[in-house]
């Protein structure tokens, strides 16, 4: 079943090479929380250029605020939420003192919980750059990937 | 280890059995895992000089404290008005 997942990803994800190689090169949870924190500063910053120009329409622009905030906090935590919600480096931190099972899925899940977050976040970001640009690079396929894993899921599980 | 083993690491406590719920919530992790790689060419650049950072030793607890300034500092510049 891994296999079959590892070609699935290798065809989704051509094209993508220091992304990808980013993810690669990381070699435990601490380097892959890095990577996906590393990961959202990149997108956010390119979610603050394109709200700060003018041509940006404020619906636009509301709706680049909303999905960053709420991808924000899976990542640096928010010591101001109910209950407070812990960054990864937090759960990095205590996975690495503690070493149980327990802190290990409770970081495992918050990794989770931001690739999600950052999901929509992206998502987000591409359609407001078509919609001002025009174009359709680097928009998302939808649900392919999983439509493609679900049809191979129904043949062979 | 590899990309793939790491993020099978990350996937080790989700449910993998061959209940269609089970299914879907993995194939929607991995749709959103194939999502996020779909980069553009800004965020690709950004990301070679982490594989640089990777390679060239271990990763901080003042890494991370400086990629939170730096997007708090994208943040505090999004939510202006």
């Amino acid at each position: 079943m891994k296999y079959a997942i590892t070609l699935i990803l290798a065809g989704a994800l051509a094209g993508c090479v220091s992304t990808k190689a980013a993810y690669n090169e990381a070699e435990n949870l601490r380097e892959t929380a890095y990577v996906l924190t590393e990961h959202y500063a990149a997108v956010i910053h390119e979610a603050a250029d394109l709200g700060a120009q003018p041509s940006t329409p404020e619906t636009v622009r509301q709706a680049l605020k909303a999905s960053a905030n709420a991808t924000a906090k899976f990542v640096k935590g928010d010591e101001n939420a109910v209950p407070p919600v812990p960054s990864l480096l937090d759960l990095v931190n205590n996975y690495e003192a503690l070493g149980s099972a327990a802190s290990r899925e409770e970081l495992q899940a918050a990794i989770r919980n931001a690739v999600h977050a950052m999901d929509g976040f992206i998502k987000e970001l591409r359609l407001a750059q078509v919609s001002l640009r025009g174009s359709t690079r680097g928009v998302p396929s939808g649900n392919a990937t999983s439509d493609r894993i679900m049809a191979w899921a129904g043949g062979d599980i | 280890m590899n990309w793939q083993v790491a993020l099978a690491e990350v996937l080790r406590g989700m449910s993998l059995g061959a209940n269609l719920a089970g299914l879907q919530r993995y194939a929607g992790y991995l749709d959103s895992v194939a999502n996020l790689i779909d980069a553009n060419a800004d965020v690709e650049a950004h990301m070679k000089l982490i594989v640089e950072k990777l390679k060239a030793g271990p990763i901080m607890d003042s890494d991370f404290k400086d990629a939170h300034i730096r997007i708090q500092a994208d943040l505090d510049r999004l939510n202006a008005d």
